[in-house]
């Protein structure tokens, strides 16, 4: 009798699916996201010239760089890896610490970054100025080139890297056969265990922070978004990441400590809910992770 | 440069002041309007954090994070509207203020809702492992049952603590404590220590969370400072809202007062509207012609009148300079006056010649006025009356107060003037002057007889042949009535004066035609000189006079000077000229009668009536004084019908006494016979008293029969027709023509007493008596001698064959009472 009081009253079960598909259609301002499109592929954002936005953005390979860390100018490396920048539209906020609150402020922090692209506004608004750029910003933007335009021209191009139509999205969708029996297991596996408290909703995570290494101690250089508060309470709180295209977007976790999903399913499983899994249910839910990789952007198909 | 009157100021004082509070009123009025949108924007975000407040009470259910997201983003923009420059402008430091802490209070609301997500996430999936760890040890059949028991009884209260519902710690504690010694003894009881290992973590966490929301929440007092921000604005709208009504008010008083000032004016301007279509019909209608012309002299309005005086039309006028007008006879220095004076912007006021446009000239007494409008002269107005009829007027008014209307001579007073200011010239110079005064003889006969427009006639044409013999320097002028005045000035000799009485008597020889009648007419002429008979001119024109009269009395048709012994007659003359009036009315006339006989049986056959005159003053004045002088003055006329009654009367009473007698005789002066309606006047005399015509003889005066014949001979018949006897009185002293004497519708011939007086010793006087009563016996007149004095007189005439005489032998004349006791004596 206890039990079934129990049950009720944490009723775990869902009336509507935690995940929701993303959406077909975005509405965007056409003239900004060609202008942002132009900028997110040049290299003179850079110091030297040599690095731009897609440099560890490949929207054609999951968005991200596929590399532990990126590399700078001058060839330096990072200290954390790249997020994809596919679907970040609709991370609740950017960055691992989630120090952006959107794409916009996300796209100021590398440019000025020194270990990234190394430049400063200050240098590069006055050599944008000399370009085409010129013509081009004012007439879009009253004010002309700032800190500001370049980066909303950006974030409006950004806003189209999105990867609708993935087999999970069709599945939730109604399109009953878009996913295997194994990934609909491995769906099932993923809700039960507890991973879809953190990863649900519209970018299957992308919407909290919560702590790295839940359970137990997991050796963490970077502190999350206590860089960003300085709270006690903020230590290795992390943003939850998107798991779209995370079938494509290895190696994982913040410092890019696993190369496999399988491993890095395992870890989660241990680390942060403290249970135990069987290989057949990582395998059911690597399987599900799969389906979440969606239709590469349009522009890429251009 | 715009000029703007009183009203005009206080309107566009009122305008902007209207403009003012319109402005203030529209942003008030926003200030309404945006209220209602920031009123919105707090429900909705007081919205918002009930749902996160909602959403941190539910701590059991999955929640899917994107809406929680959703609703900060949301809560987050509406802060950022909240926040614009445009709203702290219009609700001020307060509400940044309460803004900031609002800002403030969000910030620790999403952190606090950011750590409720990443502990709830974890703690319900530990829970929730929990539950599956337990259920486990319950179906596990090598667990004891105290194991079992306890885990049930520690994943209740874990779940109640969870929840939230108030549970003993200690319990748990122990719970744990006793799990715990469990799994230390049997070792490898891995579901158990799985199960250990949840519990105590979650129990931590959910502790640790507890107490950072309790430390978190206390910052996140997002509702009250909403709350606080709500408050404000209603505070503000509040106050806009009486502000609105304020100005609202404040307009509507504004508009009362406008409309009444604009009322006020209304009817000012109503008024002043009547009052100018007043002015403008009294200028349209005005008898002046009014002339209206801009600064620079130009005519800009003239009215009806003024066309029709100047025969310029409007179209010929407006544009033009009034000198159109000019007609050059005004001399230059008044118009530079007029100029100079209206320059300095006074009214100038005058006469003018001006000239119409046919070129004839008017007169016109006119103002001009400088109009001013502000400070500087806008117009001149010109205000004329012609004046051309006045001034004409007033030239024949000064022409007929020193000139005679009808001859057009100078006057008296005139010619006083003139001969005062001589008199002086004459005194400087030691020269000499000479006044001749003229009147016309028996002129008041002509006038009383033939009318007054022959007497004017007359005058006019001896006027003018006066003028005739008169030099350029003589003056010539008409003192009244039939007398005329010349000044011979300078007068050499005395020679000259003798010279022209002479030549104008000798003028007046010949007879005067006028419409009707030839008049013959003699003028009278006194003469007085200066020095020699008076220094002043009123002493000289009396003596003139007096010299005039003096020649009336030498049988007129003459001249005579001055001489001073003259003076006394003519006194006497004008004495009983006077008192004639008063004497017919004062019964001072009265008859007497003396008897014609028969020569030879001495028988009372007629009477003569004689008039006699009584007064208390001048005694008793003889008929051949007063006579002649009424006959100038035309007195007889009056005087004539009274004896011709009282004579009537007085025959029928004598009639009664005297069977003999047979006709009264009276005499009629030529002035009556002259008169026209001499003839009806005593035709109705008779028949009032009731006598037959021919019961009357009327004696008439050789002389007037011969100095008018052809007059004297109609009246006669008429006389005669009448059945009146004719008798010719005083016969054989005129020159008579016995010609004509025998036309002449004649009864009876009286001898005049002259021839009577030397009948008895003057052989021409017999001579004469002899002829005429031979003449009267062939002739079939009647014979009377008149002043038979003596028994041989009687005798001689007797013998001569004369059939009636009259004379004091016989008896006197006597008066009325006396001659009835005659009568009756001798009847006796």
């Amino acid at each position: 009798m206890k039990k079934i009081l129990l049950l009720l009253l944490l009723a775990l079960e869902l009336s509507s699916e935690p995940i929701t598909a993303l959406p077909q259609k975005i509405t965007i301002d056409a003239k900004k996201m060609h202008l942002g499109e132009e900028l997110f592929f040049d290299t003179l954002l850079s110091r030297d010239n040599t690095i731009s936005c897609a440099s560890c953005h490949d929207i054609e390979n999951g968005g991200d760089d596929n590399l532990k860390f990126s590399f700078g100018i001058d060839a330096q490396e990072g200290d954390i890896n790249a997020p994809t920048v596919l679907n970040a539209v609709y991370n609740f906020r950017q960055f691992w610490s989630g120090s952006a609150k959107d794409l916009a402020e996300q796209a100021k922090g590398p440019i000025e970054n020194p270990i990234e692209m190394g430049h400063t506004f200050e240098a590069l608004i006055p050599l944008l100025y000399k370009t085409p750029y010129k013509e081009k910003f004012e007439a879009i933007y009253e004010e002309g080139i700032t800190e500001d335009t370049i980066a909303d021209a950006i974030a409006e191009f950004e806003k189209t890297l999105t990867t609708p139509n993935s087999p999970f999205d069709r599945y939730i969708n109604g399109e009953k056969d878009a996913i295997t029996q194994e990934q609909k297991d491995g769906y099932s596996i993923f809700k039960s265990k507890g991973c879809i408290a953190c990863h649900h909703g519209i970018n299957v995570g992308g919407n909290l922070y919560n702590k790295f290494g839940l359970m137990k101690d997991v050796q963490s250089k970077r502190l999350g978004r206590y860089e960003v508060t300085k709270s006690e309470a903020d230590k290795y709180f992390f943003k939850v990441p998107t798991l779209r295209n995370i079938a494509l977007t290895a190696p994982y976790l913040h410092d890019g400590r696993f190369e496999t999903l399988d491993e890095t399913v395992k870890f989660m499983s241990h680390f942060q809910l403290g249970r135990t899994i069987t290989q057949e249910e990582v395998d059911k839910i690597v399987d599900f992770l799969h389906s979440l990789s969606g239709k590469k952007p349009i522009i890429v198909e251009k | 440069m715009f000029h703007f009157d009183r009203i005009s100021k206080l309107l566009l004082f009122f305008a902007l002041f209207i403009l003012l509070l319109f402005s203030y009123l529209i942003q008030v009025n926003n200030s309404i309007k945006e209220y209602d949108l920031y009123q919105s924007t707090l429900t909705e975000i007081k919205l918002l954090n009930k749902s996160f407040d909602n959403f941190l009470l539910k701590r059991a259910t999955f929640v899917n994070y994107d809406s929680i997201n959703r609703d900060m983003l949301k809560f987050q923009k509406k802060i950022d509207f909240l926040d614009s420059s445009y709203s702290l402008a219009l609700y001020g430091e307060e509400y940044k203020l309460h803004l900031e802490n609002l800002k403030k209070s969000f910030a620790a609301k999403e952190n606090f809702i950011e750590n409720f997500k990443s502990n709830r996430a974890t703690l319900l999936n530990s829970i929730h492992y929990v539950f599956e760890l337990n259920q486990a040890l319950q179906e596990d059949s090598f667990q004891k049952k105290n194991t079992q028991n306890i885990a049930i009884n520690q994943t209740l209260l874990l779940t109640k603590y969870y929840i939230n519902s108030y549970i003993d710690l200690k319990i748990i504690e122990n719970n744990q404590h006793i799990l715990e010694q469990i799994a230390q003894e049997e070792n490898n009881n891995s579901i158990l220590e799985l199960f250990l290992m949840h519990t105590s973590r979650n129990v931590e966490r959910i502790r640790s969370y507890n107490l950072t929301a309790k430390l978190l929440y206390k910052e996140a007092y997002v509702h009250e400072n909403i709350i606080k921000i709500h408050d404000l604005l209603n505070e503000n709208y509040q106050k806009n809202m009486s502000l609105q009504q304020s100005i609202t008010t404040l307009f509507f008083a504004l508009a009362l007062i406008i409309l009444y000032i604009l009322y006020l004016m209304y009817k000012r301007s109503l008024s002043i509207k009547e009052e100018l279509l007043g002015y403008k019909s009294a200028v349209e209608n005005s008898d002046n012609s009014i002339v209206m012309t801009d600064v620079d002299k130009n005519i800009t309005y003239v009215n009806d009148i003024f066309e029709k005086e100047t025969g310029y039309t409007k179209e010929e006028l407006l544009g033009k300079n009034p000198r159109i007008l000019k007609s050059g006879e005004m001399p230059q220095e008044m118009y530079n006056e007029l100029n100079a004076k209206l320059d300095k912007g006074e009214k100038w006021e005058g006469e003018f010649i001006n000239m119409r446009k046919d070129k004839s000239l008017y007169y016109e007494k006119a103002s001009i006025i400088p109009i001013f409008v502000g400070q500087s002269i806008k117009y001149y107005l010109a205000i004329k009356l012609n004046i051309t009829n006045y001034i004409e007027q007033r030239e024949k008014m000064q022409f007929l107060a020193l000139h005679d209307a009808l001859t057009t001579l100078p006057n008296r007073l005139n010619i006083e003037r003139e001969i005062q200011k001589k008199i002086e010239v004459a005194k400087e110079n030691s020269s000499m002057l000479a006044i001749l005064f003229i009147d016309l003889d028996r002129f008041k006969i002509i006038n009383d007889t033939l009318g007054h427009d022959i007497g004017d006639e007359l005058l006019i044409k001896t006027a003018q042949r006066l003028k005739k013999v008169l030099r350029e320097s003589d003056k010539l002028a008409r003192l009244g009535g039939d007398e005329f005045l010349i000044l011979l000035d300078p007068l050499e000799d005395r020679a000259r004066v003798t010279t022209l009485c002479e030549s104008i008597i000798r003028l007046f020889s010949e007879p005067i035609k006028t419409k009707k009648h030839e008049l013959n007419i003699t003028l009278s002429i006194g003469v007085s000189l200066y020095p020699n008979d008076a220094l002043e001119y009123q002493a000289l024109l009396k003596h003139a006079d007096i010299a005039m009269y003096q020649a009336k009395n030498s049988g007129k048709n003459t001249f005579r000077y001055y001489q001073k012994e003259l003076s006394y007659d003519i006194q006497d003359r004008l004495n009983i000229e006077q008192a004639f009036s008063s004497a017919l009315a004062n019964n001072q006339f009265f008859l007497t009668y003396q008897p014609k006989y028969t020569l030879d049986s001495r028988e009372v056959v007629g009477l003569e009536a004689l008039v006699r005159w009584k007064n208390s003053d001048l005694d008793m004045i003889t008929p051949d004084r007063f006579i002649p002088i009424a006959e100038d003055t035309g007195f007889i006329l009056e005087l004539g019908l009274f004896i011709f009654k009282e004579a009537c009367e007085a025959f029928l009473l004598f009639k009664k006494e005297s069977t003999s007698l047979e006709s009264i005789s009276i005499n009629i002066s030529a002035v009556q016979l002259y008169q026209e309606n001499f003839l009806s006047e005593i035709v109705a005399i008779t028949k009032e008293v009731n006598i037959a015509p021919h019961s009357i003889t009327l004696e008439i005066t050789e002389t007037y029969i011969m100095k008018n014949i052809m007059h004297s001979m109609r009246v006669l018949e008429e006389l005669q027709a009448l059945g009146f006897s004719i008798s010719i009185d005083d016969f054989g002293t005129g020159h008579s023509s016995l010609n004509y004497l025998q036309k002449f519708p004649i009864n009876e011939l009286k001898i005049d007493k002259s021839f009577i007086d030397g009948v008895l010793d003057n052989p021409n006087d017999i001579a004469i008596t002899e002829v005429i009563i031979n003449l009267s016996k062939s002739l079939n007149y009647i014979n009377v001698a008149e002043g038979i004095e003596s028994q041989e007189q009687e005798d001689f005439l007797r013998e001569s064959g004369c059939a009636l005489g009259q004379g004091y032998y016989f008896c006197m004349p006597k008066e009325r009472e006396e001659l009835l006791s005659f009568l009756q004596n001798r009847a006796n």
